[in-house]
């Protein structure tokens, strides 16, 4: 849906007002809605907050600090239920990490997809085609799902144990509230093609997890589901949509998902639910970091409301603003620093913590590695990840929980990028969305199988692993059993699922980042990190894969995470392009001369590698090869209604929390975000207004 | 009216920064000249001269921005000469009278060594194996340092007891998709005797015109007994049954490439093999085979699952 562009139906128009007092007005001449109010002047409130006296400039009954899944259904729900809602978003436009993701989401306990695709119905005219799960895996209810999700006895390929940690009071409020979210969703305009499985912290006994979808048309109708060629963005013209930068294919085919002539994607739910939080009234104050939480007493009382900064994102050519997709509903505040204060309560909805050296070093110390991505950064900015939210609530009291879930996990924990010669290999995005200005290439994705043709070096430019094995980190313990190795036929809190004999059975993590992670000799006090990777191969192989070195896949001009020679003594040297290689690659030429000679031999005697290609046709070529890390599952304790607790169990009032700014349970996704989104919504529009 | 005295400040101090202390025959470096009065005056807009030893003017520029109480012309760029040695040079600053404060003439001196050109040769192209007594061709790569073209210059081929065994010249135009590396191909025989041979191809050193010091890579010839048997793989998605082209088989030493319908032959002697065959997004097929006569396998391929980069 094109901003200023007629899509076939009227912008959202804004709830009417509630009871919008006389002094009430709006920043900017913005229309009325949502009773999110500034207060100036000598009309400006004032609280006591410790020992200061805060000046608010802006009030409403919920804060959400975050536009990301969590955000928004957080947003939408406490709307729904009569609130004033004022989100927060560090960046310029909606949507976090969401807007990005493929779109799979994991619910269940009998939820009205389930349901639906047991009766084999189609009840909203979508034309789907039969189901593809059969209907005794769709039977499901909130008590299986809740044991499935705290079953002890489930371990994954890499060893981890994906249930048994998981906090009982949040997974059962979790389950309970997951069929509720599945109507939440589709009664805010998301449509779901056939359940094809569950995702991962799913659960291991039912299928539940279905792809958000829109249809083909010829025009971007939110309320209608469609959704118009040029806003999907066009993999094949290497061109991504303002509206859907997905990292793989933009809107990708639902064909095979019982959905033919639909697409699906983390940006149908991230653009729907946006679209109905500006319909209903919510209102969004993008390019506005939070910086504090305010409470009554530094570490007892209510929490009052937030200091935030200004915080916008320029184009680098122009030095212009990047601006939202759709503008109704914003607030556009320009003040570099100003206080909001929050009548009912705050949500913090602020995503994870891995752009926090201090923070991600609390889980695993070798993170103090500088050139780890994390979160689609260039969508998402470089305030993406920063823990803030999860910092600013240890300040003012919080606990943390589940911090051990992302360790070792393969989407918790680094893994190695098979998406080559970018900055932002989890963003992965092609020209047309703002993002592709700071990401500036899309990379070059070989697949698994395409370290077989190339090698990866460290910081000195050694190899440190058999390659082929560094995309082998996948583990899903989840629906249905057999999948990744795990027990199948599956008993439920069985012991066999962890028995040593089932657990080697099904065992198979590389443990290539662990030492590419390692110390090396390029490794410096005081903190000794390891350094970049880098992918060396030669134009032989680029010819074999099919490799696009060019733009937009490669930077242009060169942005140091991409590098060409004619030799390999050159590219040694072109690698200090690197805003984090702090040494040329001193061992490469004789890495390389090794590595042919073992290529020759037809056996790789350092590492096992089982087919080996000369590196030897010029030119030669150094792609970065990130370490990147996805998920945060450790963060604020909260409880099952969503509340942040202190480090003495007790409740801090007005402050909630979810998602990956919280922590207690290892759940990828969408699944997890939505329905913590829902939970702290509803409580936090019930809190009683201060 | 009586004249206005001149004041003198006496000579600035003159220091300069150079990018390298060793640099390629005809090559650039740069100085950085910072230029100061104890004075604290300003200096900005003053020529800097640098010299040889003859005093040839080499390059020029203005102090045009403040460091500190110094005035700098940074990263001036300087051809080193095509002879090879130390060369001493000088940063030269006039005398100059302005506003009744004469500052005198200053310099500074420094040095640095043209050396050699650095010729770096690489070999590509070689069968990976070759049977015994069989002509092959191969190519043969030169890049000079300081990317200097090479065009004409010659190579030659030895064997591992020095024999000559090929020889080449450098083509016109550099190797596609590089700068400056200049190929030739060349064609030799290989020994009879079965087993891997280490030869040289080496390019002698230059002293005309920019002397380039001379290169030489050692590289493996792994010749095998003549063929017995032909190997026919046929690889196909193990899924979706269609042929996979472009897919990789490996029996080492011998490797080939499928074919549009997914076919791949190899001559191999006879004898036990593992077989690998992989394809970009596939898991890779492996097998043993035992090679006793003109042999047909099936290699079905399993697809990768989702990579990790596709987080849902």
């Amino acid at each position: 849906m094109a901003r200023n562009r007629d899509s076939g139906q009227k912008q959202p128009k804004l709830r009417k007002e509630k009871a919008v007092s006389r002094r009430d007005f709006f920043k900017g001449g913005a229309a009325a809605g949502g009773a999110v109010v500034l207060s100036g002047g000598a009309l400006a409130q004032e609280s006591s907050a410790g020992a200061q006296r805060i000046q608010w400039n802006y009030e409403a009954d919920v804060v959400v600090l975050g536009s990301g899944c969590v955000g928004l259904h957080a947003a939408v729900r406490a709307r729904d239920l009569g609130a004033s809602v004022l989100v927060l978003e560090q960046n310029f436009d909606v949507g976090g990490k969401l807007v990005h993701s493929g779109g799979w989401t994991s619910l269940g306990g009998g939820d009205a997809i389930q349901e639906r695709d047991r009766a084999a119905a189609d009840p909203q005219g979508l034309g789907l085609k039969a189901p593809l799960i059969k209907p005794e895996d769709l039977e499901d209810d909130p008590d299986r799902l809740f044991r499935d999700v705290t079953d002890w006895s489930v371990v994954d390929a890499t060893g981890v144990a994906r249930y048994r940690y998981n906090d009982r009071e949040l997974h059962r409020a979790w389950a309970d509230n997951a069929p509720k979210v599945r109507q939440f969703m589709m009664d805010n305009y998301v449509r779901f093609a056939r359940i094809d499985g569950t995702h991962q912290g799913g659960g291991m006994s039912r299928a539940r997890a279905a792809r958000a979808i829109m249809k083909l048309a010829d025009k971007t109708d939110i309320k209608a589901g469609t959704l118009s060629s040029q806003d999907r963005g066009d993999p094949a013209g290497e061109r991504h949509s303002p509206f859907s930068p997905m990292r793989t294919t933009p809107g990708s085919p639902a064909d095979s998902l019982g959905a033919p002539g639909w697409v699906f994607g983390g940006f149908v739910i991230a653009r729907s639910l946006e679209f109905s939080a500006r319909e209903k009234g919510v209102r969004f104050m993008l390019n506005r970091h939070m910086d504090e939480l305010i409470r009554e007493q530094p570490f007892t009382g209510r929490v009052l409301g937030v200091k935030a900064s200004y915080a916008p994102r320029m184009h680098p050519q122009t030095g212009e603003r990047l601006e939202s997709f759709w503008p109704n509903g914003n607030i556009d505040e320009r003040a570099q620093t100003i206080h909001i204060r929050a009548r009912r309560a705050i949500i913090v909805a602020t995503g994870g913590m891995h752009g926090s050296v201090p923070l991600r070093t609390m889980i695993d110390p070798r993170m103090v590695e500088p050139s780890i991505e994390y979160g689609p950064s260039a969508l998402i900015g470089p305030l993406n990840m920063d823990g803030s939210g999860i910092s600013a609530a240890m300040k003012i009291g919080a606990n943390l929980a589940g911090m051990m879930q992302n360790y070792q996990h393969s989407l918790g924990s680094p893994t190695i990028s098979s998406v080559i010669g970018t900055r932002d290999a989890i963003g992965s995005i092609f020209p047309g969305h703002p993002s592709f200005l700071f990401a500036r290439a899309k990379g070059i994705s070989i697949g698994g199988a395409g370290w077989e043709h190339a090698i990866a070096v460290n910081q000195v430019g050694k190899r440190f692993y058999n390659e082929r094995a560094i995309a082998n980190v996948s583990s899903d313990a989840k629906y249905p059993p057999g999948s990744d190795g795990t027990r199948n036929p599956f008993v439920p809190l069985d012991w066999r699922n962890a028995s040593p004999a089932q657990v080697r059975a099904q065992y198979k993590r590389s443990a290539a980042i662990d030492a590419a992670l390692a110390m090396n000799e390029g490794s410096r006090a005081p903190d000794f990190a390891s350094g970049p990777i880098w992918a060396i191969f030669d134009s032989a192989a680029a010819q074999r894969g099919g490799w696009k070195i060019r733009y937009p896949y490669i930077a242009d001009p060169p942005d140091g995470y991409f590098h060409k020679a004619d030799t390999l003594a050159e590219l040694a040297k072109k690698v200090m392009g690197h805003p984090y290689q702090r040494m040329p690659l001193k061992y490469l030429e004789e890495t390389i001369a090794r590595y042919n000679a073992l290529a020759d031999k037809g056996m790789d005697e350092d590492f096992e590698k089982p087919v080996l290609h000369r590196i030897d046709t010029p030119p030669f070529y150094a792609a970065s090869a990130s370490i990147r890390v996805l998920d945060s599952y450790g963060g604020l304790r909260i409880n099952g209604k969503a509340q942040v607790l202190d480090t003495q169990g007790d409740v801090i009032r007005g402050l909630y929390a979810g998602g990956e700014a919280s922590g207690g349970g290892w759940q990828h996704g969408i699944g997890r975000a939505s329905v913590h989104g829902y939970i702290a919504g509803t409580n936090a529009a019930q809190e009683p207004s201060a | 009216m009586a004249a206005k005295a001149t004041r003198t400040h006496g000579a600035p101090t003159c220091t300069v920064e150079q990018s390298a202390h060793k640099v390629d025959a005809g090559a650039e470096l740069t100085v950085t000249v910072r230029l100061s009065c104890p004075h604290g005056c300003d200096l900005k807009g003053r020529r800097v001269s640098v010299r040889a030893r003859d005093n040839t003017e080499l390059a020029s520029a203005e102090l045009m921005e403040r460091d500190g109480e110094a005035f700098v012309a940074r990263a001036v760029p300087l051809r080193a000469p095509l002879r090879v040695g130390v060369q001493v040079c000088r940063a030269v600053v006039a005398a100059q009278e302005q506003d009744g404060v004469l500052h005198e003439a200053t310099s500074a001196e420094f040095s640095f060594v043209a050396t050699a050109h650095a010729t770096s040769v690489n070999v590509w192209g070689l069968p990976s194996a070759i049977a015994a007594g069989e002509r092959f061709r191969f190519k043969v790569g030169i890049k000079c340092s300081a990317g200097c073209k090479l065009t004409g210059r010659q190579l030659s081929i030895v064997d591992d007891e020095g024999a000559h065994v090929g020889a080449g010249c450098l083509r016109e135009d550099p190797w596609p998709g590089t700068s400056a590396l200049y190929f030739a191909e060349v064609e030799a025989e290989a020994p009879m005797a079965i087993g891997d041979h280490w030869w040289q191809a080496s390019t002698p050193g230059s002293d005309s015109g920019v002397c380039h010091a001379a290169g030489a890579i050692t590289f493996a010839v792994k010749v095998v007994s003549s063929p017995d048997h032909e190997v026919t793989v046929e690889a196909f998605d193990g899924e979706k049954g269609i042929p996979i082209a472009g897919a990789h088989v490996l029996l080492h030493p011998y490797r080939a490439l499928t074919d549009g319908s997914g076919i791949a032959r190899l001559n191999v002697a006879k004898g036990r093999y593992q077989l690998f065959v992989s394809g970009f997004n596939y898991i890779a097929y492996e097998n043993i085979i035992d090679v006793a006569a003109d042999v047909t396998t099936r290699a079905e391929l399993i697809a990768e699952p989702e990579g990790q980069e596709d987080y849902h």
